[in-house]
C-alpha cells in the first residue's frame, strides 16, 4: 500500500532529516514508526501525506508516486497531524461536512459515518460550536473522525493518542484495528512503547534520519520488551 | 517593572520586520524575503518622506514657512491616528502571547505598556521620517536657534503619543464593547469601519474649511491656516509655540499632555485589561447540536464557502481589505450627487476625475486585495489543504473567489453611480467599466503571485499577516506601479482611446499570465 524508496530529506541549510529510508506497508498492517526527538519521523510522514516535498527517492501509495499523481495518492489517504490545528473559525459540524464535500462523500453516507463516530467519541453535541472553543483533546477527536469518514486505504498518524483521554484511545485503536481487517494499511508515528507492541504487527525505528531496524513486531522483540529492544538499538546504532 | 516591559518591548521587536529570521535562520528564502520586505518598506518610506519635503518646500515656497511645525505635526498625527485605529486594539489585545504571559509574575500594567509601546516604536520612527526634512526645510528658511533644534528632536519622539494613545483608546473601545455582543466578530468590524470612516470624514472637513475664506483672509493667509490646524489638532499649538518661538511652557505642556494621557490609558486599560481578554476571548459554547441532514457541495463551492467563513471571522482582514471598495463606492455616490469638479476640491487634486475618472475608480480597487495574505492567512492550518486531494488551481481560485466577491458588487454599485452622473459615449462607458474590472482581476490575481513567493505561516496575530507582511506591502507597491505607468503614457500622448484600451489589453495579458504561474506551483514548497 505504502512504499518509501531510498528518501532523503535535507532541511535548508545542509542537514539531512531523513537518510535513504526505505519502508514497505502492505495492506492490513498497523506500521508503528518510533524514534526520538528530531529522528525524522515527522518529516517521513509530512513526504508521505504530501506536505513536504524531498531530495531522493520515491513514495508509492497503491502504486502511484505521491510526486507525480498527488491527488489519486491523496484521494486513498488521511492523515492525522500530531498537533490538530483545524479550521478555528468552522463549527465541528461545518468542518466535517467541509471534509466531506472533498473526498466527495455521499451525503447520507456521510451523515451516518459523522453520527456513529461522533456518538463513539462523544463529541456529537459539540459538533454545532465553533472549533475555536474546543479542548485539545476534543480537536483531536474531530480530526480523527474526519480522516475515518471517507475510509482512508492508507491512514497516516502522527502521535496519535497524544491528548487523547483513555476512552478516546481505546476507541481509537478498535478503529485501526477495524480498518486494518477490511483491508486498509495504518502508519503511524509514536513514543508510546507499550501501544506500538500491543498494537502494531510491523515496526521499524529510526535515529537521526536514518532506518534503524524494521520488522515483525514478535521477530524484533523476541520475547523481550520493545522498550528494552529500542534502547538497545538505538544506543548501539 | 520598567525591565519586564523592555524586555517584552524587545521581544516584539524581534518579531517585527523579520529581524530575527534574518538574523538566525538558516532558509535562504525566507532571508531574501525579509530583505525584500525591507526594500518595500524603505520604497514606502522613501514615498512618504517626498510627499513631507515637497509639502515643506512648497510651503516655504508661498511663503508660509512659519507654519511647517505645526502643519508636520498635525498631518502626522492625523496619518498615525487613521492607521493605528485598524490595527491597535487587536495588536493591545492580542490572545496568543497573553495567555504565556498573563500566567507568568508579570503585571497586566507592564503587557499594556509594552504592547503600546511596540505600536509605539514603528510610528516614532515614520514620525521621525517625516519631521525630519522639514525641519531641514523649516531650518534653512528660517535660520532658527540651537533650541529650535534640540526641541524639535525631542518632540518628535513624543509626538505619537497622542494619536496612539487616542487610537488605542477607540480601539479598546470598540473591541470592549463588540466582544460584549452575540456576534462579537460582525460587532467590532462594523464599529470599526465606521470609525475609520469618521476619521476621514474628519480629515477631509477640516481640510475643507481652508476653501470657506474670504478675501480679507487672505490678506492674513498664514495666520488663518495655523488657526486651522489649532482647531483639528490643539496639541499641535503648544508643539508649534515651543519650537518656534522658544515658549517652553508650551512646549512643556505639549511634553506633559502627551506623557500624562499615556500613563492615564495605561492606568486605565491595565485595570480592565484581563476581564476585556477574557470577554473577547471567551467562546460561546451551546453543546446541544444534534445530527441533522448534511447537505453535500461541489469541491470548488466547498472550498470558497470555507474561504468565505474564514475572511469574515477575522475583523482585521475584512477592514484592512474592503476599506478600499467603501471608498470606491463613497467616491461614486459624491461624483454622482454632488458632481465631479466638487469631489475633486475635497481630492485637492485637480483634474483628477475629469481626466483620470477610470484610472481613478481601479486605484480605489487596488488599495488592498485579500488575495495578497490569503495564503499566509491559513498559518497552522496549511496542512489541510495540501493534504486534500484537491488541484492547487481549486484552492488558489477560492482565494481569488473572495476579493471578487468583495470587489465585484463594490464595483458594480459604484458604476451604477458614475454612469448615471458621467455623460459620454458608449467607448467611454465602456473603460469606465472595463478598467476598473481588469485591475480588480489583476490585484486578485497578483496577490496570490506575491503570496507564494513570499509565505509566512508562523505568526501570532492576524494584523503581523495582514498589515505588515512583506506580502501585503508587495501588492500594494506593485498596484501603484501598475497604476503610475499608464497614467503617465496618458499624460504624456493626451490619447484616451489608446491608453485606455491598451491598459485593458495589457492587463488582461499579465493577468492571465500570473493566473497560469500561480496555478503551475507545487504547494509542497510552500513552509
Amino acid at each position: 500500500m505504502l512504499t518509501i524508496q531510498n528518501l532523503t530529506k535535507r532541511y535548508k541549510g545542509g542537514k539531512e532529516a531523513v537518510s535513504n529510508l526505505s519502508l514497505t506497508i502492505e495492506s492490513g498492517d498497523i506500521f508503528g514508526f518510533i524514534g526520538h526527538n528530531g529522528a525524522g519521523k515527522t518529516t517521513t510522514i509530512k513526504a508521505v501525506v504530501g506536505i513536504i516535498d524531498f531530495d531522493e527517492g520515491k513514495i508509492t501509495i497503491d502504486g502511484q508516486s505521491i510526486t507525480e499523481q498527488p491527488l489519486q495518492c491523496k484521494k486513498k489517504t488521511a492523515y492525522i497531524p500530531d498537533n490538530p490545528d483545524l479550521y478555528e473559525h468552522l463549527t465541528g459540524i461545518q468542518y466535517l461536512n467541509f471534509v466531506g464535500d472533498i473526498y466527495q462523500v455521499p451525503a447520507k453516507e456521510r451523515k451516518e459515518a459523522i453520527k456513529k463516530y461522533a456518538d463513539d467519541f462523544e463529541i456529537t453535541s459539540a459538533l454545532g460550536d465553533l472549533i475555536s472553543s474546543y479542548s485539545h483533546g476534543m480537536k483531536q477527536k474531530l480530526a480523527i473522525i474526519s480522516a475515518l469518514i471517507h475510509k482512508p486505504k492508507l491512514l497516516v498518524l502522527d502521535e496519535p493518542f497524544v491528548g487523547l483521554d483513555p476512552k478516546a484511545a481505546v476507541i481509537l485503536k478498535s478503529y485501526m484495528r477495524q480498518l486494518c481487517e477490511e483491508g486498509s494499511a495504518i502508519f503511524f508515528s509514536t513514543h508510546v512503547l507499550d501501544v506500538a507492541e500491543r498494537l502494531c504487527n510491523k515496526i521499524a525505528i529510526i535515529k537521526n534520519g536514518k532506518l534503524v531496524v524494521t520488522g515483525k513486531t514478535e521477530e524484533l522483540t523476541h520475547g523481550q520488551s520493545l522498550e528494552d529492544v529500542f534502547m538497545e538499538v538505538v544506543s548501539h546504532a | 517593572m520598567l525591565n519586564q516591559i523592555r524586555k517584552l518591548v524587545w521581544v516584539n521587536m524581534c518579531n517585527m520586520g523579520g529581524i530575527n529570521v534574518a538574523r538566525y535562520s538558516k532558509d535562504k528564502k525566507k532571508i531574501r524575503n525579509v530583505w525584500l520586505m525591507s526594500i518595500v518598506r524603505l520604497l514606502l518610506i522613501g514615498m512618504g518622506i517626498t510627499y513631507f519635503t515637497m509639502l515643506s518646500y512648497g510651503l516655504t515656497q508661498i511663503g508660509y514657512a512659519q507654519i511647517i511645525p505645526a502643519y508636520l505635526v498635525t498631518i502626522t498625527s492625523i496619518f498615525i491616528l487613521v492607521f493605528s485605529l485598524l490595527k491597535a486594539g487587536s495588536i493591545l489585545f492580542e490572545i496568543h502571547t497573553y495567555d504565556l504571559l498573563i500566567s507568568m509574575p508579570i503585571s497586566p500594567r507592564v503587557i499594556v505598556a509594552s504592547r503600546f509601546l511596540s505600536i509605539y516604536v514603528g510610528n516614532a520612527v515614520l514620525s521621525l521620517l517625516a519631521i525630519i526634512p522639514g525641519m531641514i526645510i523649516y531650518g534653512m528658511d528660517q535660520k532658527p536657534g540651537i533650541s529650535f533644534y534640540v526641541m524639535m528632536s525631542f518632540g518628535v519622539f513624543l509626538l505619537p503619543l497622542i494619536p496612539i494613545t487616542i487610537a488605542t483608546a477607540i480601539g479598546a473601545i470598540v473591541i470592549g464593547v463588540g466582544s460584549r455582543m452575540r456576534h462579537k466578530n460582525l460587532a467590532i468590524i462594523f464599529f470599526s469601519f465606521a470609525l475609520t470612516a469618521g476619521a476621514i470624514a474628519f480629515s477631509i472637513i477640516s481640510g475643507q474649511s481652508a476653501e470657506g475664506m474670504t478675501q480679507n483672509d487672505l490678506a492674513n493667509l498664514s495666520n488663518h491656516i495655523a488657526d486651522i490646524i489649532y482647531q483639528i489638532y490643539p496639541p499641535a499649538k503648544l508643539f508649534s509655540l515651543g519650537v518656534t518661538e522658544q515658549n517652553y511652557g508650551a512646549y512643556m505642556g505639549f511634553a506633559g499632555i502627551s506623557i500624562g494621557i499615556f500613563l492615564l490609558f495605561v492606568e486605565i486599560v491595565q485595570r480592565l485589561y484581563v476581564t476585556i481578554c477574557n470577554a473577547i476571548h471567551a467562546t460561546n459554547t451551546k453543546n446541544n447540536y444534534v445530527m441533522q441532514e448534511l447537505k453535500s457541495n461541489s469541491i470548488r463551492m466547498a472550498f470558497y464557502k470555507k474561504e468565505i467563513k474564514r475572511y469574515i471571522s477575522s475583523g482585521v482582514y475584512v477592514m484592512n481589505t474592503a476599506i478600499g471598495y467603501l471608498m470606491l463606492i463613497a467616491m461614486s455616490v459624491a461624483i454622482c450627487f454632488v458632481g465631479v469638479e466638487e469631489v475633486e476640491k475635497v481630492m485637492e487634486i485637480p483634474h483628477v476625475l475629469t481626466n483620470y475618472l477610470p484610472f481613478a475608480l481601479a486605484a480605489m480597487c487596488c488599495v488592498n486585495s485579500t488575495t495578497g495574505c490569503s495564503i499566509s492567512i491559513e498559518g497552522k492550518q496549511w496542512w489541510i489543504p495540501k493534504t486534500m486531494p484537491v488541484p492547487t488551481k481549486v484552492i488558489l481560485d477560492s482565494k481569488i473567489m473572495v476579493n471578487l466577491t468583495v470587489a465585484l458588487p463594490a464595483i458594480f454599485i459604484s458604476e451604477i453611480f458614475v454612469l448615471f452622473s458621467v455623460k459620454g459615449d458608449l467607448l467611454t462607458s465602456l473603460y469606465l467599466i472595463g478598467i476598473p474590472l481588469v485591475y480588480s482581476f489583476f490585484t486578485s490575481v497578483l496577490g496570490i503571485t506575491i503570496n507564494l513567493h513570499m509565505p509566512m505561516f508562523q505568526w501570532e496575530s492576524e494584523t503581523t499577516v495582514v498589515k505588515q507582511s512583506g506580502a501585503s506591502f508587495l501588492v500594494l507597491l506593485m498596484n501603484i506601479v501598475a497604476l503610475v505607468i499608464p497614467v503617465v503614457f496618458l499624460v504624456i500622448t493626451k490619447n484616451l482611446n489608446l491608453v485606455y484600451s491598451m491598459t485593458i489589453l495589457i492587463m488582461t495579458i499579465l493577468t492571465i499570465v500570473l493566473y497560469h504561474w500561480n496555478n503551475s506551483w507545487d504547494l509542497r514548497k510552500l513552509d
